[in-house]
């Protein structure tokens, strides 16, 4: 127990400093008074006993400072100590405080914002118990398969895709009961459900029996989906997410047992999700869970059935499910994967495909959420981080050179307390104080930009990337590493040298330095050097980017994408083909008649939307092998909607839907690459595989974009919709604003039935936006810091000359008059500046080639070496370097010698 | 520390609370002068020192809780800071004490047996 007592007390001490100093002063006068009296009675005069009993005491301010080891802890209090007088200096020079804060908070929110949006696509793992242990399942290789759903290619040229048919996973489940447990899911995207009598789209998802239970959820209210809700037989039930629930039902107990009807099922609720929990995809969130139950209208976003009608359930070559598992305690990753490798080559053989096909099993880990955001954004999000990081880097090296200059003004002060004995560790340990205190300052302001930064992110990327980022701990806490970071690299080396002994003789010498120095710079100079370096790299990459922006959207796309509003109505899963086409058609004709509508096309797919689909087509000459092609199917009025010019032939027509031999249309380059120097109008193709139809290609359209901005022009088939099927998506071409007409379009759409609302009401020139989203923020970003790099650098490159000119007016005014030409003068300065620029701005070309790798992927029409673009930011930099210049400059220039030499 | 024969000031600092213990016990509250004071009558002159090092002991004693501290005045009529043993100081000097018995006894053997 002694020892515990006295850490409490000593820890108390600290926080009652000021009265325990008075109380030991008192009481040293007054043991120095009873000594005295000692002293005095043994005869000694007043002075001579004084001193006598000075003697007899020993050192004051040693048995103070010994007093205060034992009463606190000493470093602990020193720390205060130098806090507050930290605080008193910077008190002392506030314009100094707010430029470094600011600076600072400037680096340090733009890195807490970017991570933020880091930890929230790559780093946070699931709100799921023990998410480290799931893997997702993935199958690598060439599957002749219907794939609705992602696709990768590998380098290899092997297909990569997370989807598996629904037999398949039947099978590897039920074949690895013992080693681990598989569950299923897949997105149906928005369903049109109807609840409390409204009609509302919900993005959900449909699960397996596995799902809730081995991710370990506790319903927030409820149950989860139990084995019973799974047969055929039983009642129809649901969970929602805690949103949904929030939004639809605030949070009422009678949520429970509410009825959700879409696809003809009415579907009760029988829990709700914990918050926080969204699905396995954290850039999908979802608010509705349904069970897999035979017989209900349940597939792929909007397809309840297999491309040859088959029911999803026993469809073999449908692979549209993700597999995710948990593998029992002890079970090797290896050893699973290698299982269920062998289950899966029974499905290819069930599968019956014609065409050889061989896929492995490979697991990923997926502790962090499905793979597919992390793959699309990994590598933006580290271009992000590297700007953010030059910025930071800019911001210390700004630091560094002010509190070098201030160490150097403060260099007397620092002699001084150097001279009457304070320590050198004590004196950088305050320094740093200073720096720190600067630093944790910065940080707090920096999370607020972040906060605000965040904003206009996720503001930016909301479409593409609806993430909860946010300042969270793992957030705060990088921020802090961050703040420490800065105070090492900003603080540490300006402390030491403030605090070299000699300073004032140093500080002499340095002058005389400066005069020799040609070959190697100061470390002043050398920190405008790397601002000069940073300012490069930053401008290098913004204006690759732009180029990279510009260069996309100078493409021609091949249609017109102004005045075009899209819209697509949402009908109920499971409403007849029947009646979604008779809707469309009425839509169609009434939306035609409104006041400022030109054209309406219907297509079943938006082109620049992100979404597209491909077929292998034959042609009649049996000998040519089939071509992948990417086709949509459109309905009359789509090229005129569009402005997509018909080289030959004629469009779509309405007819073609019923006709036996429907026409089709290709593009210029289908036409070219499959049909070569034959005319292809009049010729026949089919789509093996995908449906019965023969089709007849009666028209040639010139070349556009489908899927999105890549480079080139995709090999595009337009063909009929089918006889029972219409339009799902709208392009109107309007005379004026598109936007403007929404609402009218919805009343429509509303009148003629309430229980399809219209979704994604958008405009093509916004898709065609959308689709260069990521490209935008990079020009963003570096569009935002990069200007601030270049005060930066004009700041420190004004600083350093005109504390150079200061320093040498003495120099000056002997050389002018020796006879020194204002030209002279000029040199001497422009000249030292000359040096800065070139190391600098070499630097900094090293630095971005080095950098180059990483955006080679991000630019388009550009390369990362590309001389144009870094001989426009060398120039860039020499002209803020030259202006600069001028003020110091003309300073030196106007030196009167005589007024020069009085001053030394 | 100042300059002192070191030897004398590690001897010192092992039992130098033990000494303003027994101090205390048999004098009954006391200055930190008053300590001194009695420390260099009791030693002679084999103990001199700074009456400064005493405070790190009386601090070191106080947050133990073995000793407490009041203001109060000397028969001169001064004011002066008087520490006085506590229940648990007592104790804790019984402890000590019978520790130095058997530690200095074991030396003191060990000693004689050469």
């Amino acid at each position: 127990m002694r020892g515990v007592r006295r850490f409490f007390a000593r820890l108390a001490a600290l926080f009652s400093r000021r009265r325990a100093e008075g109380e030991l002063a008192r009481e040293i006068a007054a043991h120095l008074a009873l000594l005295q009296e000692e002293f005095e009675g043994r005869g000694l005069s007043v002075e001579e006993a004084r001193v006598a009993a000075r003697r007899a005491y020993g050192g004051v301010e040693q048995a103070k400072e010994m007093h205060r080891e034992a009463r606190s802890f000493a470093l602990m209090e020193q720390l205060a100590q130098d806090m507050r007088y930290a605080v008193r200096q910077l008190r002392r020079s506030p314009g100094f405080a707010v430029v470094a804060i600011l600076t600072l908070a400037l680096g340090i929110g733009a890195n807490t914002a970017i991570f933020s949006l880091v930890d929230a696509v790559m780093l946070r793992p699931l709100p799921v118990k023990d998410p480290q242990q799931l893997v997702s399942l993935e199958w690598v290789g060439e599957l002749g398969v219907d794939q609705t759903g992602p696709s990768n290619e590998d380098k290899a040229g092997n297909t990569v895709a997370p989807i598996f048919s629904y037999p398949a996973f039947e099978r590897m489940e039920a074949g690895s009961k013992g080693t681990a447990s598989l569950f299923g899911f897949v997105p149906l995207g928005d369903v049109n459900l109807k609840l409390n009598g409204t009609h509302y789209l919900v993005p959900a998802e449909v699960v397996t029996l596995g799902y809730f239970a081995d991710l370990g959820i506790r319903p927030e209210l409820g149950r989860i989906l139990t084995a019973a809700d799974f047969d055929a037989g039983a009642a129809p039930a649901a969970m929602i997410s805690d949103g949904l629930w929030a939004a639809r039902f605030q949070r009422g107990r009678e949520a429970l047992g509410s009825t959700i009807t879409f696809g003809g099922t009415a579907y009760t609720i029988i829990g709700v999700a914990p918050r926080g929990f969204f699905g396995l995809d954290p850039s999908m969130p979802f608010d509705l869970w349904v069970p897999f139950v035979r017989g209900r209208n349940l597939g792929p976003r909007g397809q309840t059935a297999a491309p040859m009608g088959e029911s999803p359930f026993v469809a073999e070559r449908w692979w549209w499910m993700y597999v995710v598992a948990r593998p029992k305690a002890g079970v090797r990753r290896e050893a699973l994967q290698a299982q269920l490798d062998t289950i899966l080559q029974r499905s290819l053989a069930a599968a019956q495909l014609s065409a050889p096909s061989r896929a492995h099993i490979r697991l990923v880990s997926a502790g962090r959420g499905m793979d597919t955001l992390r793959q699309v954004y990994s590598e933006p999000l580290y271009i992000l981080l590297v700007i953010v990081a030059v910025v930071l880097l800019m911001a210390c090296a700004n630091l560094a050179a002010l509190l070098s200059a201030r160490g150097a003004s403060r260099g007397r002060e620092i002699a001084v307390r150097l001279a009457v004995g304070a320590s050198r560790a004590r004196l950088v340990r305050q320094l740093l104080a200073e720096s720190a205190l600067l630093a944790f300052s910065g940080a707090a302001v920096g999370l607020l930009f972040a906060w605000w930064g965040l904003g206009l992110l996720t503001g930016l990327t909301t479409e593409e990337m609806p993430l909860s980022a946010g300042i969270n701990g793992p957030v705060v806490l990088f921020t802090c590493f961050v703040a420490i970071a800065t105070v090492l690299v900003f603080g540490l080396a300006p402390a030491f040298r403030a605090t070299r002994g000699k300073s004032a003789g140093a500080l002499k010498q340095l002058s005389r330095q400066a005069d020799r120095a040609r070959g190697s710079l100061l470390p002043e100079q050398m920190l405008v050097a790397a601002q000069v370096a940073a300012s490069l790299l930053l401008l290098v990459g913004a204006g690759l980017f732009l180029r990279t922006l510009w260069n996309y959207e100078a493409q021609p796309v091949g249609f017109d994408t102004s005045h075009l509003l899209l819209f697509t109505p949402s009908f109920d899963r499971g409403t007849p083909d029947a009646a979604e086409a008779q809707f469309c058609r009425q839509l169609r004709e009434r939306v035609a008649t409104l006041p400022g509508v030109q054209v309406v096309g219907t297509s079943n797919v938006e082109f620049l939307s992100g979404s597209t689909n491909s077929w292998p087509m034959a042609t009649q000459n049996p000998a040519k092998r089939p071509t992948t092609v990417y086709f949509l199917n459109v309905g009359p009025g789509f090229f005129d909607a569009m402005r997509i010019p018909l080289l030959e032939g004629r469009p779509i027509g309405a007819t073609d839907a019923s006709a036996a031999y429907g026409g089709a249309v290709i593009s210029q380059g289908t036409a070219r690459a499959v049909f070569g120097g034959e005319n292809p109008l009049g010729q026949r193709i089919t789509f093996p595989g995908l449906n019965h139809r023969t089709y007849e290609i009666v028209g040639i359209a010139s070349d556009t974009k489908y899927m999105d901005f890549s480079p080139g022009f995709p090999k595009t088939v337009y063909l009929p919709f089918s006889e029972t099927a219409d339009g799902a998506d709208f392009e109107v071409r309007t005379a004026g604003n598109p936007g403007a007409l929404a609402s009218a379009v919805r009343a429509v759409a509303r009148e003629i039935d309430p229980g399809v609302p219209l979704a994604d009401v958008t405009t093509e020139s916004d898709l065609a936006a959308r689709a260069l989203t990521q490209q935008r923020l990079f020009v963003r970003v570096s569009g935002f810091f990069t200007p601030l790099a270049l005060v930066l650098a004009f700041v420190g490159f004004y600083g350093i000359l005109s504390y150079a000119v200061a320093r040498r007016t003495a120099e000056i005014g002997i050389r002018m008059a020796l006879g020194a030409q204002r030209r002279d003068i000029l040199s001497l300065i422009v000249r030292q500046a000359a040096v800065v620029v070139a190391s600098g701005i070499g630097a900094g070309i090293v630095a971005s080639l080095g950098l180059a790798r990483l955006i080679e992927h991000q630019l388009f029409g550009v390369r990362a070496t590309d001389p144009l673009t870094y001989a426009l930011a060398s120039i860039a930099l020499i002209v803020v370097a030259l202006v600069a210049c001028w003020i110091p400059a003309r300073r030196a220039m106007r030196v009167d010698p005589m007024v020069a030499l009085r001053h030394e | 520390m100042p300059s002192e024969d070191p030897f004398r000031l590690r001897v010192l600092q092992g039992t130098l609370d033990l000494i303003i213990l027994r101090t205390l016990a048999s004098m009954g509250p006391q200055h930190a002068y008053g300590i001194a004071t009695r420390l260099e009558q009791v030693s002679g002159e084999q103990l001199r020192l700074n009456q400064g090092t005493l405070y790190p002991a009386l601090v070191r004693l106080e947050q133990e809780g073995w000793i407490k501290a009041s203001w109060g005045t000397t028969p001169s009529n001064r004011e002066a800071k008087f520490y006085a043993l506590t229940g648990a100081g007592r104790k804790a000097l019984e402890r000590e004490t019978r520790r130095w018995r058997q530690m200095s006894g074991l030396v003191e053997k060990l000693l004689c047996e050469e």
